[in-house]
């Protein structure tokens, strides 16, 4: 569950990693020699001095040497950032639309048969295929970053930013938002699952459906009864909105709350008891009125939607 | 032999004679020498002093009061009603002496049939609103209600123009016109009976609605956690029986419906559309979930309600008066989002259902 961009998890992002350490390299190299060239000019015999003051130090030195290698660096920079477009042929993505709202991630897959569905706060890939992440936003300026896939992309109100990645290998990231967003933009995080292809056919399938559970339970009549549905939806209820993030399946989800508090039946009930308190300035409504009973019912219920 | 008149003698004589003022009023007070009494009149020099602070307070203080446009025929059953709960005892009415008991408080309450013409509608708000110190009139009991107030000064406003037969009608409304207790024919002065719809629009429709919610809202007028001028004084007698009583009455009552007025087709429509499925992007959830027919008996059920008190609630919410309660934070938080337009068109939308009947709740 790291979030180390020194850590990568494909090819593209280790292309980045890569860069990043060449620049360290030379970085040092340049410094130290500029030291060195330094202690000359202080401490060296005369003959030393007089040669470093000559003029082709300067030109060569001073205007060649980093014309040429920042050009280098240009190019070879221009290259991978050529690279994310170049290898994904689109036909053969995975299609993925992202939303930043303050302070969660809207996620809009497509299931086999075409049709769409929607998630939150947890972006499940499979590995070793092109996924392509359409990144907007619904109200302010959010950045998509997780750092083990490399890159970091701006989400803008009213336009779309393509983020392509490729991620090689299983495992769980996470991720963050990169821009300030207001309020509670520091518990606007993500989890990223990363996996093998056939496991990620069965979650797509099985996170397409609708929501198991009892017709009949408790916790499932008082989340109706109370209006939550006005802003969540729980697909196979009557639960249909859209405000807030879709709930279907989210006792299966690694995180509550955008990466805020881990999945737990107690969570859920400290989450809907003190959310202001957890995440001040989230945009839910607060529940003073609800009996502890209510409560621990609700908890339940939405724990036991996986 | 003369002085000479400099800056630091002034000062002095100035500080020596507020000083001797100071002592010359405490002198006053402990010696006991004014005489406090009630029972006999202000001397006629205190009575004009006092008359004209009182009358040019009111007319500078009032002078920034907005004149709201309300409808007469909307207010005047409300204010009549009110006027005779809580003003009458004191001022009097066309068919109410003023009691004697009050009649001897100094200075006494003026007959507001005769003296209401003598201010304009922003004064009577203001002092309705307000009340005044050193005499009996209180403030306005219900914080943020200036709907309420401006029902009750405009009233007044019309009061030395009415008959005492047109008082009596507007003010006991719909009570008698039922075979009901004393308590119910109390609310059936405002509030709807078997025969008729409630006095005004601006009064809810209560035939019908759940009754766990007219309990709910009864307990939190008499927590004086929801604010109102009007409801508030009257519940507060109440024990809990008679506001399950009441709760139980309404909630079986079959009240007549009032027809709404005429709406555009459009605004229903855009009033449908917020009810069922909500505003996105301006983050309004959409009202069916919770005042649907699944939703908890707490909420209320909104089908048939009068447009004009649908849109007046929506509006005190946005403005911040419903919010002490627990229920009322939660619908605060959608109303704070709802344009003026859209409140009148989700209102509208809701006028238009028809009302399920009291029985079937």
């Amino acid at each position: 569950m790291n979030q180390s961009v020194y850590s990568s998890a494909g090819s593209y992002a280790e292309t980045i990693v890569q860069l990043t350490h060449i620049m360290f390299v030379a970085a040092a190299v340049i410094t130290l020699l500029v030291v060195v060239l330094t202690a000359i000019a202080l401490f060296a015999k005369p003959s030393w001095k007089s040669k470093l003051s000559k003029e082709r130090v300067v030109v060569w030195g001073g205007i060649a040497f980093p014309v040429v290698t920042l050009t280098i660096l240009l190019i070879y920079g221009f290259m991978v950032l050529s690279m994310a477009d170049l290898q994904i042929e689109e036909d053969e993505s995975v299609q993925i639309s992202v939303v930043g709202e303050q302070w969660w991630w809207r996620f809009t897959y497509t299931a086999e048969d075409g049709t769409t569905f929607e998630t939150a706060n947890e972006l499940r890939i499979p590995t070793d295929k092109p996924i392509v992440l359409r990144l907007t936003s619904a109200d302010v300026i959010h950045s998509f970053w997780i750092p083990a896939y490399g890159g970091k992309l701006d989400m803008i109100p009213g336009r779309e930013n393509v983020m392509k990645i490729e991620v090689n290998k299983p495992g769980v990231y996470r991720g963050q938002c990169a821009e300030y967003c207001g309020g509670a933009h520091a518990l606007m995080s993500m989890y990223s699952v990363a996996m093998p292809q056939e496991e990620f056919d069965a979650w797509l399938k099985s996170e397409s459906a609708d929501a198991a559970s009892s017709a009949d339970a408790k916790g499932k009549q008082i989340f109706l009864g109370n209006g939550c549905g006005s802003c969540h939806t729980i697909r196979g209820t009557t639960a249909s909105g859209t405000i807030g993030p879709d709930l279907t399946h989210v006792g299966s989800r690694i995180s509550l709350a955008a990466g805020t508090l881990r999945t737990s039946k107690e969570n859920f009930a400290g989450w809907i008891a003190n959310h202001k308190q957890i995440k001040p300035e989230n945009k839910m409504p607060g529940y003073d009125y609800l009996s502890d009973v209510d409560v621990e019912q609700l908890a339940t219920f939405l724990s036991e939607l996986k | 032999m003369t002085i000479e008149l400099t800056a630091k003698r002034i000062l002095i004589t100035l500080i020596g004679l507020i000083g001797a003022a100071v002592v010359v009023a405490l002198l006053i007070a402990y010696s006991g020498l004014y005489n406090i009494a009630a029972s006999r009149e202000h001397p006629a020099w205190l009575d004009w002093f006092l008359t004209v602070g009182m009358q040019e307070s009111v007319k500078k203080n009032s002078s920034d009061v907005d004149v709201v446009p309300w409808e007469l025929n909307r207010v005047l059953p409300l204010g009549a009603a009110h006027f005779q709960t809580g003003c009458a005892v004191c001022h009097g009415a066309p068919d109410i002496r003023i009691n004697p008991v009050f009649d001897h408080m100094l200075p006494s309450p003026p007959p507001l049939s005769k003296h209401a013409a003598d201010w304009k509608p922003p004064q009577l708000f203001w002092i309705i609103k307000h009340g005044f110190q050193f005499t009996g009139m209180p403030g306005w009991s219900g914080d943020g209600r200036d709907d309420e107030v401006w029902a009750v000064a405009l009233f007044v406003d019309a009061l030395p123009e009415m008959s005492e037969q047109e008082y009596v009608t507007l003010a006991n409304g719909n009570a008698g016109s039922s075979e009901s207790s004393a308590l119910i024919n109390h609310c059936s002065r405002c509030h709807g009976t078997q025969q008729a719809a409630s006095t005004s629009p601006l009064v809810p429709r209560l035939g019908g609605q759940k009754p766990q919610y007219l309990l709910r809202s009864l307990q939190e007028y008499n927590d004086n956690v929801r604010q109102s001028g009007i409801m508030e004084p009257l519940v507060n007698d109440l024990e809990k029986a008679d506001l399950a009583q009441l709760a139980q009455y309404y909630a079986r009552l079959d009240e007549p419906a009032q027809s709404p007025p005429e709406f555009d087709g459009a605004l229903l429509e855009e009033g449908r559309t917020l009810a069922e499925v909500g505003d996105r992007q301006k983050l309004i959830p959409a009202c069916a979930q919770c005042h649907g027919a699944a939703s908890s008996p707490d909420f209320p059920a909104l089908d048939g309600q009068h447009y004009a008190y649908l849109r007046n609630q929506l509006i005190l919410w946005s403005q911040g008066g419903r919010q002490e309660t627990a229920h009322g934070k939660l619908m605060a938080f959608v109303s704070r989002n709802l344009s003026l337009d859209q409140m009148e068109a989700v209102s509208a939308w809701y006028a238009t259902r028809p009302v399920a009947s009291g029985a079937s709740r």
